[in-house]
């Protein structure tokens, strides 16, 4: 092995001398790398110092020993435990802290802005969920309009003890309605009007002498107090 | 053509994904991560403080910076450039506290004689080239260990070293001419 290096006194060759290193281990850039390979094309003088940095190269590459990794990472992993008896909570915001002051700007933008969308999805979710169906009641009066009969208009209505069961059903047949709750303790029936006016069936079961008494259920969307 | 450079890293995305696992402190992926930075830095530490007896000592100590920073890592820059970074400054500091840098023979350097004579002939320059190397600075020889053996660009060797590029062309450049000098035996034209 040779290893010559020509004298760097020419200013005519130090830019390309400079820069022959890093031509050998292949990191210059397109610009850069150009410039050199067309000033070694026409100087003998730069190929030759060239092969020079070549043969350093090589010779520093194919200096090679195995060391023992396994013995020294167990003397590291013993300071590593040590090192995991002080992590906590509080090294956890430490550290969150710092990122937070390390983060570039673009970073920390991006952050609170995700944080602002955050807080406004929040606040929207909010408003809907106000907004819905109250929750199911864990009980339940015959005023309630259960889920079943959403989007239908309901009355409750108690019956004059002395009807028979089969005036009563003459009346829901007229009114085309069904009983979809009572008797109650106080024998009130809810009903459900299958098609037709509230108003209007209101009129006639009040006007009805089987019929004690007739009143609309809560509208819906109303809790029940 | 680029060289094949063994202590390149395999890839860039792995590294950075085995750095935020050792952010999440997982110790699997911080031996994964060691494993594959042990020898290149323990190649770089002894070239630089030509101590070999205090190079596992700054390789624990930097990879233990790694453990406890990787969630401080900028991602502007490459995995290796930064751990690279963290062991020349650990370099640097430990080659300080030990006052003077001194010689220290290298494994092999002082081998035997025997064999071919063609293995003598390349021993012999071996070693030449070890003790000129030996007689550059601490610096000169951290950009030509990071240029010849690792691969980096100057760029990454500036920002290795903390130094603008200009600098690492200035050092590379005074480490050829002083190797020239040491390599032919002209130590008396030295500055």
């Amino acid at each position: 092995m040779i290893l010559r290096f020509f004298r760097f006194d020419d200013p005519v060759h130090r830019d390309t001398a400079e820069l022959l290193p890093w031509l050998v281990n292949g990191t210059l850039d397109g610009g850069e790398r150009e410039r050199v390979e067309s000033h070694l094309a026409q100087c003998v003088t730069c190929r030759r110092e060239l092969e020079a940095v070549r043969a350093l190269q090589a010779a520093l590459a194919s200096d090679e020993r195995d060391p023992a990794v396994a013995s020294a990472l167990a003397r590291l992993h013993a300071r590593l435990d040590e090192d995991e008896a002080g992590y906590g909570p509080r090294r956890l915001l430490h550290m969150l802290m710092r990122r937070w002051r390390e983060a570039r700007p673009a970073v920390r933008r991006t952050l609170a802005a995700q944080c602002a969308l955050i807080l406004v999805l929040a606040g929207a979710l909010g408003i809907v969920i106000a907004s819905s169906s109250p929750p199911p009641a864990l009980y339940r009066t015959l005023g309630d309009t259960p889920t079943a009969t959403s989007g239908r208009q309901g009355i409750v209505v108690v019956f004059k003890g002395e009807h028979a069961e089969q005036e009563i059903r003459r009346l829901l047949v007229s009114l085309n309605a069904r009983v979809v709750d009572g008797p109650s303790s106080m024998g009130a029936y809810r009903l459900e009007l299958r098609k037709g006016g509230q108003q209007e069936a209101l009129a006639l079961l009040r006007a009805d002498p089987a019929v004690a008494f007739a009143e609309p259920t809560p509208a819906q969307g109303t809790t029940n107090e | 053509m680029k060289p094949d450079f063994r202590s390149a890293p395999a890839s860039t995305e792995d590294e950075v994904a085995l750095l935020r696992q050792v952010s999440e402190r997982d110790r699997h992926a911080f031996e994964l991560l060691y494993r594959v930075y042990y020898r290149r830095l323990t190649r770089f530490l002894e070239q630089v403080t030509r101590r070999p007896q205090m190079v596992e000592e700054i390789v624990n100590d930097t990879m233990l910076v790694v453990w406890r920073k990787a969630d401080t890592f900028n991602h502007g820059s490459r995995v290796s450039t930064w751990i690279f970074a963290i062991a020349y400054r650990k370099a640097l500091k430990a080659m300080k506290r030990a006052a003077e840098p001194r010689r220290v023979p290298w494994d092999g350097e002082m081998g035997s004689t025997c064999g071919p004579e063609e293995e003598l002939i390349e021993r012999e320059a071996r070693n030449r080239l070890r003790r000129a190397l030996a007689g550059l600075s601490a610096e000169h020889r951290a950009v030509v260990e990071l240029t010849y053996y690792h691969g980096y660009a100057y760029r990454e060797i500036a920002e290795i070293v903390g130094c603008p590029v200009d600098t690492v062309k200035t050092r590379m450049f005074h480490a050829r001419r002083k190797l020239k000098i040491l390599l032919d035996g002209r130590r008396e034209e030295l500055p």
